[in-house]
């Protein structure tokens, strides 16, 4: 049984979830959600405004407790009390605004602060936070004012907060939304690289299309329903069910599949600029 | 109302040891039914450079003029400035007070003074603009998702129907088709005679809809021009942290392995046109 519960990653059954907003009335924001995400995977969240996106994070670290159905973070039961510290820990949510998740004056007393809060001893805590601060590359920052500090390092560091918790996995909801595009480029790629190197599962929220293509695997929120699930390739290959629900392909994408449907014949699916720039070059020498 | 500003320059927090220059020595005007649109790394000075357009933030040196009028001179009412310029805050909890979305839409209008009937119908009409479902307008506007709070912020400001529109970010946090359809909306306000102003970091909006471009780098205006020019200069706009489109980029890297293709495509469209067209210069079988 402990075997099998290790490797156990997340999971949602049934879940159904609503938002009392008053005696009378009630939203539903989950609609018999049925997820699971294995250890180690990379996962992007795509949906429209209001599909759920959000309401399903904080399901997946404790903050909400389903009304109907049940979630396991490796194989804990959200709805455990006993359990809620230990699932918050193993799961860390990041959020959109830069300004107002960092709340010390100096960067590392910010990273300690989760640490801190759980108890373990001051020179363990420093160990934590300069191994936090070096894998998202923000050690040289430990001693700045994070208000000093861009938008993309200041995502940088909160996800450091997450990291000195020793977390086995990372909910992202919009990180990026409010950077610059090379903040964008900078907490992606780190959180591509603490998926890759030090195997945390990611779950990454997100309006920008291009940031699925980082993905493992893109799942697709609507009315509270999970209603795709596969690669980036597979998912934007639905391009009629993409727009229809509101969200769209990356340009790129857009450009290939309107070449391919004009006579091109290059692969419509191709999703990034070096692929497009290859599949049109080798089309161009075919003379 | 052209909108003028010259050698502006903000200090936060003037005569202590935290003080920060985040705007210095900027000059530039805006005409009437101007799309502009203003780009720049994350602390900038973009929020710090609007706020005073519409006289939130006052200069610590340089002047802001409105229709010719200083408007920090003796005798401009900056309520009347700020009834002519609508400016959509950065984020939208800095600008929500009341209890339900409805009376949140409406403070505007109820604050110029429109009857019942009046508010009534531009509250309709600005939920209309931004997408904003009837059945949330009862609700508190602190549970919304948060797609839905963006959108009733930018609805707050439509429902003033202000001569010059300010959007800082609007579209962060917006899914795809809300924010296509709310910027083809405001397209729409623009070529009926209103003057925007967009803060952006999405290139492909700025790129799509603003004919003038301004870069900020910290705290200083470093170029301004054409979108075409601006957003053709790759390794300028990185250096700023910023980045062309990715059609532009890709226009970019096929001239390097000899297509005869144009450097400043900005849409899917255009990069569409130039790409077929080559291929068919090149006979390339199957190219329509
Ligand atoms: N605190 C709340 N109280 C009441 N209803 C809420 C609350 N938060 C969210 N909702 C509602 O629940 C539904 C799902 O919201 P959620 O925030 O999960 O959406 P989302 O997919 O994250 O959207 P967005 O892309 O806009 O962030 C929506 O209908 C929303 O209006
Ligand atoms: N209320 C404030 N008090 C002190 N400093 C501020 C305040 N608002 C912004 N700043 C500082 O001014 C600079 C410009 O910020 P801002 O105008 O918000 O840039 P942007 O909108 O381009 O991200 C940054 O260094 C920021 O830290
Ligand atoms: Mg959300
Ligand atoms: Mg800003």
């Amino acid at each position: 049984m402990a075997e099998v519960e290790k490797t156990r990653g997340l999971e949602a059954k049934g879940v159904f979830f609503r938002y009392e907003v008053d005696e009378s009335e009630k939203v539903l924001a989950l609609a018999g959600v049925d997820l699971e995400i294995r250890q180690g995977e990379f996962v992007v969240v795509l949906g429209p405004n209001g599909s759920g996106k959000s309401t399903l994070a904080k399901h997946l670290n404790a903050l909400l407790l389903p009304d109907e159905g049940d979630v396991w973070v490796f194989g804990m039961n959200t709805k455990d009390p006993g359990l809620t510290w230990e699932i918050r820990r193993s799961a860390g949510m990041v959020f959109q605004n830069p300004d107002n998740q960092l709340v010390a004056t100096v960067v590392e007393e910010d990273v300690a602060f989760g640490p801190e809060n759980l108890g373990i001893e001051p020179g363990d805590i420093r160990t934590l936070v300069a191994e936090a601060l070096k894998s998202v590359g923000m050690e040289a920052f430990s001693r700045h004012s994070p208000h000093h500090l861009s938008g993309g390092q200041k995502q940088r560091v909160a996800i450091a907060g997450v990291l000195a918790m020793k977390p086995k996995c990372i909910i992202l909801d919009e990180p990026t939304a409010m950077l610059d595009p090379s903040g964008r480029e900078e907490v992606m790629k780190t959180i591509k690289r603490l998926n890759q190197e030090l195997g945390i599962t990611v779950i990454h929220i997100t309006h920008f299309m291009d940031e699925a293509l980082y993905a493992d695997r893109v799942i697709v929120m609507d009315k509270g329903e999970l209603v795709m699930s596969g690669t980036p390739k597979e998912v934007f290959s639905q391009w009629k069910e993409i727009s229809q629900i509101g969200l769209e392909v990356p340009p790129v994408g857009q450009l290939s599949r309107r070449l391919w449907s004009s006579g091109a014949n290059i692969d419509s699916g191709t999703l990034t600029v070096d692929e497009l720039v290859d599949e049109l070059c080798r089309l161009r020498s075919q003379t | 109302m052209p909108i003028e500003v010259a050698n502006l320059t903000h200090t936060y927090m003037k005569g202590t040891t935290s003080e920060v220059t985040a705007i210095s020595g900027i000059s530039f005007r805006i005409d009437d039914g101007e799309f502009v649109g203003l780009i720049g790394a994350t602390g900038s000075g973009k929020s710090t450079l609007i706020q005073h357009l519409n006289g939130l933030l006052k200069p610590t040196s340089g002047k802001v003029m409105v229709d010719g009028v200083d408007i920090w001179s003796k005798g401009v009412s900056l309520k009347e400035v700020r009834r002519k310029i609508g400016l959509v805050f950065q984020y939208p909890e800095q600008q929500v007070f009341e209890e339900t979305v409805y009376d949140d839409i409406a403070f505007g209008p109820r604050n110029l003074g429109y009857s019942q009937t009046e508010v009534e119908s531009q509250v309709k009409k600005a939920c209309a603009l931004v997408g904003l479902a009837p059945d949330l307008l009862s609700r508190s506007p602190f549970e919304l998702s948060g797609g839905q709070a963006r959108r009733v912020a930018i609805a707050g400001i439509l429902a003033i129907q202000p001569k010059v529109l300010i959007l800082d970010e609007p579209t962060a946090g917006l899914d795809p088709r809300g924010r296509t359809e709310i910027l083809d909306n405001i397209k729409a306000l623009h070529r009926n005679g209103m003057t925007v102003i967009l803060v952006s970091h999405n290139m492909d909006d700025v790129a799509r809809l603003c004919e003038r471009v301004m870069v900020l780098d910290r705290g200083k205006l470093v170029a301004d021009g054409p979108a075409r020019e601006v957003f053709s200069r790759r390794e300028f706009l990185e250096s700023m942290r910023l980045k062309p489109p990715e059609v532009t980029i890709l226009m970019e890297k096929l001239r390097k392995r000899g297509w005869a293709v144009r450097n400043d495509v900005l849409t899917v469209e255009e990069a569409y046109a130039e790409i077929v067209e080559e291929l068919r210069r090149k006979g390339v079988a199957g190219a329509v």
